[in-house]
């Protein structure tokens, strides 16, 4: 009886843990867990890159990745004649 | 607002968490953590201050604008929040705006400030989880118009060359846009997405743009639609990345008339990060963009009509980080960069003919690990601009006084901010 109880306790026991454990990128179809830090950062990407133009200078992230994701050469310069100054 | 009580700002704006970077020094492939559906939100802001100096202001086709120098503190700040609104559905929010001072102070009446905040942006993106094998994710932008587009009078020389100042201009329309995409995990080692994005510009009117003192100028920026596709993979201690993108846009109208459409563009980006032990990571990233040429709005065949020659330059960057962990809580970083656009294609006694620039970089940083969820970072850079010569413009005739020399600029920006996470 000791060893049922010491077992169903151990059951308890692990069972609450494996049903908390997920993958916070999702899975392959291997089942195991998609590389979270490679999977955040190339939606980071392609959202970087496909606003290239939705602002001169803003990117959409953080201040703090700025310096690593800002790319010049997606920078347009004939879209700068829109900021040429002649005038006053 | 002078240089000492920026500084005083940028103190203040040191509040702390670690960066979220593009960092893909990533946990083990194939680990799972626990995943609740706690919410955790982020704020990061920096205090960046610009200074350059050279030879001529901008625009530098005015020769009486020299000598120059000009200086900017930009401090933008966002608010971040990411968490699971289903258990397989994730969802991030993001909203940045910031303020600038932009001064320009150069020869012949060309000098001018603005003190503003700037365009807002706001995002989110949704990611679906549910599905091996693939992940699609969609994002919706926005650029809200809160700075300002519209400069009078001298403030308008507050607007500086692209290439020494990171806040060209202080305003535009409300844009909006998307983008929805998927990543493709291949394996545990390696990752492919595809996405395709769409940004709508609003108009906006901006102060003239002719030397006649003209009526303000309305701009309807033509939208934009590109591609991307990237491929990532890890070889043990060595990640590679690439990125190749494509972008047509539509057409541009002046004052309600059709001008310009933008020349399609083509960029591609490669990056290298060796890991050569839990304290050091090298990485190395190229990037290259090609854009074809314009075509321009002919009224007398009304039509557009391809340019004769390509008025847009090639560009190229590449970049070497270093980064050290000294500490559990310190890291330290060195950077170098060099960046190069080409002439363009007209001959340099063309009014179009833009000549070639080159941009050295040398820079450094120190994060500081405050708290587990609080991070300080603080960054010094120094570079030089250089600017090829083009002779007099050549119009049916010479038109003497038009030539521009070769131009160095150099510069300094320092920068100091930090981010916390609840």
């Amino acid at each position: 009886m000791r060893n049922v109880i010491a077992a169903i306790g151990l059951v308890l026991t692990i069972a609450p843990a494996a049903a908390q454990v997920a993958c916070p990128e999702g899975r392959t179809l291997q089942g195991t867990c998609v590389n979270s830090a490679l999977a955040a950062t190339a939606r980071t990407i392609a959202n970087v890159r496909g606003a290239s133009r939705l602002s001169y200078f803003i990117l959409p992230v953080l201040p703090s990745q700025d310096n690593a994701t800002r790319d010049p050469t997606l920078r347009n310069l004939r879209a700068f004649y829109e900021i040429d100054v002649v005038h006053p | 607002m002078g240089l000492k009580r920026y500084i005083a700002v940028m103190g203040l704006a040191a509040i702390a968490s670690p960066a979220v970077g593009a960092d893909v020094s990533a946990p083990p492939v194939g680990s799972v953590v626990q995943v609740s559906s706690g919410w955790t939100l982020t704020f990061d802001t920096e205090a960046r201050y610009t200074a350059w100096s050279g030879p001529r202001g901008f625009p530098n086709s005015y020769a009486p604008g020299a000598p120059a120098r000009g200086s900017q503190f930009h401090m933008p700040m966002a608010l971040a929040a990411t968490g699971l609104v289903a258990p397989d559905l994730k969802l991030e929010l993001l909203a940045r705006t910031g303020f600038v001072d932009s001064r320009q102070n150069a020869g012949g009446g060309l000098a001018g400030s603005i003190q503003t905040l700037t365009d807002t942006v706001v995002s989110g993106t949704v990611t679906w989880m549910g599905t091996p094998g693939v992940q699609p994710f969609f994002t919706l932008n926005a650029n809200l118009p809160t700075g300002r587009a519209y400069l009078n009078g001298t403030s308008a020389f507050a607007r500086m060359d692209p290439d020494l100042v990171e806040v060209p201009t202080f305003g535009e329309g409300f844009n909006v846009g998307g983008t929805l995409g998927a990543n493709i995990p291949i394996g545990q080692n390696s990752l492919a997405t595809v996405s395709v994005s769409h940004t709508h510009r609003g108009p906006y009117t901006r102060d003239p743009t002719d030397i006649f003192g003209g009526p303000d100028t309305r701009i309807q920026p033509g939208a934009s639609t590109s591609g991307t596709v990237q491929l990532a993979h890890i070889m043990g201690a060595l990640l590679l990345r690439a990125a190749a993108t494509y972008t047509y846009t539509s057409a541009t109208r002046i004052d309600g008339g059709l001008a310009v459409i933008q020349g399609d563009s083509f960029a591609l980006t490669g990056t290298a990060a060796y890991t050569w032990t839990p304290e050091h990571q090298t990485t190395f990233t190229a990037a290259y963009n090609h854009t074809r040429s314009n075509a321009n709005f002919i009224l007398a065949v009304n039509q557009f009509q391809r340019e004769a020659f390509n008025s847009n330059s090639n560009a190229i960057r590449l970049r070497l980080d270093h980064a050290w962990r000294v500490t559990q809580d310190w890291t330290l970083g060195v950077y170098g960069s060099w960046f190069h656009r080409d002439s363009n294609a007209y001959i340099p006694t063309a009014f179009q003919f833009i000549p070639a620039k080159t941009k050295w970089g040398l820079g450094g940083s120190a994060r500081y690990q405050v708290a587990p969820n609080s991070a300080i970072t603080a960054r010094v850079e120094h570079f030089w601009v250089s600017q090829a010569s083009r002779p007099d413009i050549d119009f049916g005739g010479v038109i003497p006084g038009t030539a521009i020399p070769a131009l160095s600029f150099t510069g300094w920006t320092l920068s100091l901010g930090g981010n916390i996470t609840f």
